[in-house]
């Protein structure tokens, strides 16, 4: 059963939210029952809307006009449902077609005919082209930079950064020019910003030199040069082509970051099975929504298929079929989830984040504001950020569970558990 | 102490001792680069944490209990929409029960600026709020408070001065009233009104003598703040003064239909003379004064807006749930204040409405009424 917590985390804004609050009602609901797949209800609003929600992927369909989803029809059923659970009931047809569509829909979708491979060999040739004029351009300008010292960085703005990620952008390498961009932030940040930034520099320029002589390593591994840089493989293709993993996928926790027009989710999954982790990135422009719900704390029973690469990370979930809450396995130390990040590290060297779930941790912040957490072995890592109260506050310097994405020199906290309670962490970012 | 190898790049191959030797500049670059790259990589995946012993202290055990889940849940919602209104309800209700802010909520609830919810919020943040609390400046008013309250009365700033007033009134009302009627006439006007405020905490006929004299405060900020307190006491000379002028202002004439004397109809027929002051007159006088005259529905069959208003300050003054329940259907400026009167097992005869606030604050007190309290 969610709680109500993991289901105003799916609403898409605060407004649906503080609406599906209001509709969690039973004055407003007629008809409303349930079985072992879907959840649906008959809403009285300015007309009766249909609201029905599948309960393995928590993908809803509603009559009404609202283009967020879920709507606040959906997400005030989901509410009643978690207070007070709807009795089963025999499913009606208008819930019974709709699951019967979705199903058709999901088996139409892995047989489509690929296009014209001439073609895109062609284009493919042009785009690599490009990409390693792209490249040259960026090894002077990092050349340059070390040449005359990163020290003037220090007091330099990001314009200079920017332009060199616009460059990017327009040589094809998409992936890369994001990458770059993050690293505007570092020079005259922390105080180990210098060593931070030679590293950060140091990586991409070991992966221009990688691209310039992508024959030579072994296909997986020209797999993550090629991401790193933005090649990218097609969902469809993934789907059809990746390798895939059944597992139960325990959701440790997303961040959304906001860009120009897109909005984009980083997903961190663990299998229970498998030990694997998995990233899951959805994108979603202006108020569109993320086609799939992955609430912190829960389990889903799924597929995974993975992007190929020498350590897979990221990952779609090409089935997913039924959900429920869990307990949080982990890491019972850094040193464990360090030595697994240092075997995927050797595999693939421009791995950039990860996620870690780590057991018994103690968060501290000091009288100047620093967050660290310990583990218990008394190591001691930082996190990142400045407000971490809430953490601090549900752990008491007690040990808690913490689920984290890792981006090689802080954590950043994503969810918290204690005493087996799930708690998704607000106000991190 | 930095790295030499990050130095170098701090200072610029250009400029570095390495740039001395035959090698072109350009390769020692990029030769730098690769190897800063590499050594990067050494270092993430060869991290290991700085070990450090602990030496924290952990948060106490809670004396206060926790809240229930399905409590927890809701405060979840309330709090994070941080309606001072409804806090006040919850703080108030929590305290009641004995239960304690649950954990994840305490930051946002540290957060809270109001001084009034600051002072109900210290008795429900427990012993994690108060640990919390320590670790960060901005949060210091939640430990602060337990000083001395003799010394906040001589040494505080003016709202320390007030609480602490307030404090010394719960240990000795006679004392602390002393204590007030030395430093009155030091304290400008809007002081002393201020001040007066503190006498609220154990009010009672003793305080008479001070207020009656304050009435006659040259500053009417002065006046209104003692006839404020005067109206909460129904023995006073200034209740039994109001009551005359109501008297006056206020008539019956007997109802001399037939219906009425075989028993139907109204027992009398209200005549009010106007008057600026009803209001203010009708708030300092017993509620019991109206009803020993006719039941409230016929007061209210003919009530203008000054007695409805005069009602209103009076049942808030007095506390009376029995005219609360009366009143919230038709004021709503005071609506939430005459909320706060009835008790949580009379909640279910209060329609709320399409008033969502009010919904909001009912279906809260329930919650928190039915929480266990062992």
């Amino acid at each position: 059963m969610l709680t109500t917590d993991q289901i105003l985390a799916a609403a898409p804004d605060a407004q649906v939210a503080a609406a599906g609050k209001k509709l969690a009602d039973a004055k407003h609901w007629r008809n409303v029952g349930a079985d072992d797949d879907a959840l649906w209800g008959e809403c009285q609003g300015s007309a009766l809307y249909q609201v029905r929600v599948s309960l393995a992927t928590l993908a809803a369909k509603c009559t009404c006009p609202s283009r967020k989803f879920p709507c606040k029809h959906a997400v005030g059923l989901l509410l009643m449902h978690a207070q007070n659970p709807a009795a089963r009931a025999a499913r009606p047809e208008w819930v019974a077609s709709w699951l019967a569509m979705r199903t058709e829909t999901a088996e139409r979708k892995t047989a489509k005919a690929a296009p014209d491979p001439e073609g895109q060999a062609k284009r493919a040739a042009q785009r690599h082209e490009r990409v390693l004029e792209g490249l040259e351009a960026l090894d002077l300008w990092m050349l340059d930079l070390v040449r005359n010292g990163l020290a003037e960085l220090e007091t330099k703005g990001t314009a200079a950064w920017d332009q060199q990620a616009a460059r990017l952008v327009d040589a094809q390498a998409p992936a890369l020019s994001t990458r770059l961009r993050a690293l505007a932030s570092i020079a005259g940040g922390a105080d180990d910003w210098a060593e931070r930034l030679l590293g950060e520099l140091g990586r991409i320029a070991l992966l221009t030199h990688a691209y310039r002589r992508i024959d030579q390593l072994s296909p997986e591994l020209q797999a993550d040069v090629r991401t790193a840089i933005g090649w990218t493989l097609t969902e469809d293709e993934v789907q059809s082509t990746g390798e895939r993993i059944a597992d139960d996928w325990l959701v440790l926790g997303s961040i959304t970051e906001e860009g120009d027009r897109v909005r984009t989710q980083r997903t961190w999954l663990r299998g229970r099975a498998s030990g694997r982790t998995a990233l899951v990135l959805q994108f979603a422009a202006g108020a569109a929504h993320f086609a799939q719900l992955l609430m912190p704390g829960t389990v889903i029973e799924a597929d995974l298929a993975f992007w190929p690469s020498a350590w897979p990370q990221r990952a779609l979930i090409a089935e997913r079929r039924a959900q429920r809450t869990a307990n949080l396995d982990g890491d019972d130390s850094f040193a464990t989830f360090l030595d697994r990040n240092a075997n995927a590290l050797a595999k693939q060297p421009w791995l950039w984040r990860t996620g870690a779930v780590i057991r018994d941790l103690i968060p501290r912040v000091d009288t100047r504001g620093t967050w660290t957490v310990r583990d218990r072995e008394n190591g001691v890592l930082p996190l990142e950020g400045r407000d971490h109260w809430q953490l601090l506050a549900i752990s008491g310097g007690h040990p808690i569970g913490l689920t984290a994405e890792w981006d090689g020199y802080a954590l950043t906290p994503l969810a918290v558990v204690n005493n087996g309670v799930f708690h998704r962490l607000t106000g991190v970012r | 102490m930095i790295d030499p190898f990050v130095r170098t790049a701090l200072i610029g191959i250009a400029r570095s001792e390495d740039a001395s030797t035959n090698t072109p500049v350009d390769a020692l670059t990029n030769d730098f680069l690769l190897r800063a790259g590499a050594r990067d990589l050494y270092l993430r995946a060869g991290l290991k944490p700085p070990r450090m012993e602990d030496v924290h202290e952990k948060a106490s055990d809670e004396t206060l209990r926790a809240c229930s889940p399905a409590l927890a849940n809701a405060l979840a919602e309330e709090i994070g929409e941080g309606d001072a209104d409804i806090l006040r309800v919850i703080f108030a209700g929590l305290a009641e029960k004995r239960l304690h802010v649950p954990h994840p909520l305490l930051p946002a609830v540290l957060r809270v600026r109001e001084r009034v919810l600051r002072a109900r919020a210290v008795a429900v943040i427990g012993e994690r709020g108060r640990w919390l609390a320590r670790q960060n400046s901005a949060w210091s008013w939640a430990i602060d408070s337990n000083a001395d309250a003799a010394t906040q009365w001589e040494e505080g700033n003016e709202q320390q001065q007030i609480d602490a007033l307030h404090a010394l009134r719960a240990i000795d009302a006679a004392n602390a009233r002393e204590r007030l009627i030395e430093r009155l006439p030091q304290e400008r006007a809007e002081r002393r009104a201020a001040l007066l405020g503190g006498l609220m905490t154990n009010l009672s006929g003793d305080d008479e003598e001070l207020l009656e004299q304050m009435l006659k405060d040259r500053s009417s900020v002065v006046q209104s703040a003692a006839s404020e307190l005067l109206a909460r006491l129904p023995s006073s000379a200034f209740v039994q003064r109001a009551q005359a002028k109501l008297e006056a202002l206020v008539r019956f004439e007997e109802n001399k239909s037939v219906w009425s004397k075989i028993g139907l109809g109204k027992s009398a027929k209200l005549v009010i003379e106007d008057s600026k002051e009803l209001a203010q007159i009708a708030g300092a006088v017993p509620l019991a004064w109206w009803t020993s005259h006719m039941p409230i529905e016929e007061w209210f069959e003919q009530a203008n807006e000054q007695l409805i208003e005069g009602w209103t300050i009076a049942t808030i003054r007095q506390r009376n749930a029995t005219w609360a329940n009366a009143l919230i259907q038709r004021d709503t400026k005071m609506i939430l204040a005459l909320l706060e009167i009835i008790p949580t097992n009379q909640l279910d005869e209060v329609a709320a409405g399409d008033n969502e606030k009010l919904q909001r604050i009912i279906r809260i007190r329930k919650l928190i009424a039915e929480e266990k309290t062992t």
